[in-house]
């Protein structure tokens, strides 16, 4: 199984060298959930506002499958 | 100044507009500025009347020339009819400003409480040596003078709260989101929904932005900051650490006008229950689809 997450904004300096083009590429043996995958890059729960997998808002709590696009934004405000 | 029956006023910018061609070389007749200022000034009217006036008549005041025909003479009609309130005349607000003006938008309003200082030099549109130390809503009117004097506009020097906005925004047509935090945005959309007026979201962060557009019973900005977003701490926010450089807030601005146009002219598919993300860096432009109703 294999997913590829992106970050964004200030969520990119929770991984060291991250790529905007290409994310991050994951292979999660053991990790099942959103929420896995945010612990795994150690990216703090409160510091992400939204999950979205495939274009698609989803809970913490979303089941990945092989092959998702796992992206993940915190609150922007600026203006 | 005498004031004159509208038909006298019709045959009046009638015998003042003049045979012209558009770009691709098609026949129109327009009307320029100077000759609209004068019979403005000679009725004691607006220019904005006049080119209004003019535009009823099928004469393109010579200033939205090269909107045609993305913009057509009936839609730039239709659009002199409406009014649009823009809330933080900031690095947002005031990329909305100039363009909203430049596009013709009949009326603005502007609510703003600051006055300029040195941070806004990279980004803000309006800021500047002249500007420096100045209200922004001061600056964005004489913006809109220098720019589009055919546009009206009314200005307020104080912080939106929700129980003025009935007032403020009566007969707004569509309000667009030039704020600088969530919690403000949050009462912005409440406040949009009470007035059933469309909201059009933009907040950036480093090189990146977002734009959402949010009609009355949409659950907009709490499909994205969740259902009781709490105020961020200031030096932890994605802007604060990242920065807002210039490019972001003129890209995104540009959506939110976009956005604005689709509403006002009642065209194309506007971005609604889904959030257009965009990275300049890696030119990434996504829409995120989000949940629906309140």
């Amino acid at each position: 199984m294999a997913v590829r997450v992106f970050l964004s904004t200030a969520l990119r300096r929770y991984v060291e060298g991250y790529d905007g083009e290409t994310g991050v590429f994951l292979e999660p043996q053991n990790l099942k959930t959103v929420r896995d995958i945010c612990l795994h890059l150690g990216i703090p729960s409160e510091k992400i506002k939204l999950a979205m997998v495939n274009g698609r808002s989803v809970s913490r709590d979303h089941a990945i499958r092989d092959g998702d696009r796992v992206a993940l934004f915190p609150p922007v405000g600026g203006g | 100044m005498e004031r004159i029956p509208f038909d006298n006023l019709q045959h009046e910018i009638e015998r003042a507009a003049r045979p012209d061609m558009d770009a691709a070389g098609r026949p129109v007749r327009v009307i320029e500025d100077q000759i609209a200022g004068a019979i403005a000034e000679k009725h004691g009217l607006s220019l904005h009347e006049i080119h209004h006036s003019a535009l009823s008549c099928g004469i393109c005041p010579m200033r939205y020339l090269r909107n045609l025909e993305s913009i057509s003479l009936t839609e730039q009609l239709r659009l002199s009819k409406k009014k649009a309130a823009v809330i933080g005349a900031g690095g947002l607000g005031g990329n909305i400003i100039t363009l909203l003006a430049r596009i013709g938008v009949g009326a603005l309003i502007i609510i703003d409480p600051d006055c300029f200082d040195e941070t806004n030099l990279n980004r803000q549109a309006l800021s500047g040596k002249r500007t420096l130390g100045k209200p922004k809503v001061q600056a964005a009117v004489a913006a809109v003078a220098d720019i589009n004097p055919g546009v009206d506009v009314i200005s307020h020097q104080k912080a939106f709260t929700r129980d003025e906005a009935p007032i403020l925004l009566d007969g707004v047509d569509v309000i667009l989101d030039g704020l600088d935090n969530i919690i403000d945005r949050i009462t912005l959309q409440e406040t949009a929904y009470d007035l059933q007026i469309p909201f059009i979201h933009g907040a950036i962060a480093g090189f990146e932005g977002q734009v959402m557009t949010v009609l009355p019973g949409d659950a907009g900005l709490k499909r994205i900051y969740g259902e009781h977003a709490t105020p961020e701490k200031k030096r932890e926010t994605p802007e604060a650490l990242l920065g807002t450089p210039a490019l972001a807030p003129a890209l995104i601005a540009a959506l939110q006008v976009m956005e604005a146009l689709k509403i006002l002219l009642n065209r194309g598919k506007i971005h609604r229950n889904s959030l257009m993300h965009v990275d300049m860096e890696t030119f990434q432009i996504e829409t995120f689809a989000l949940g629906g109703d309140r």
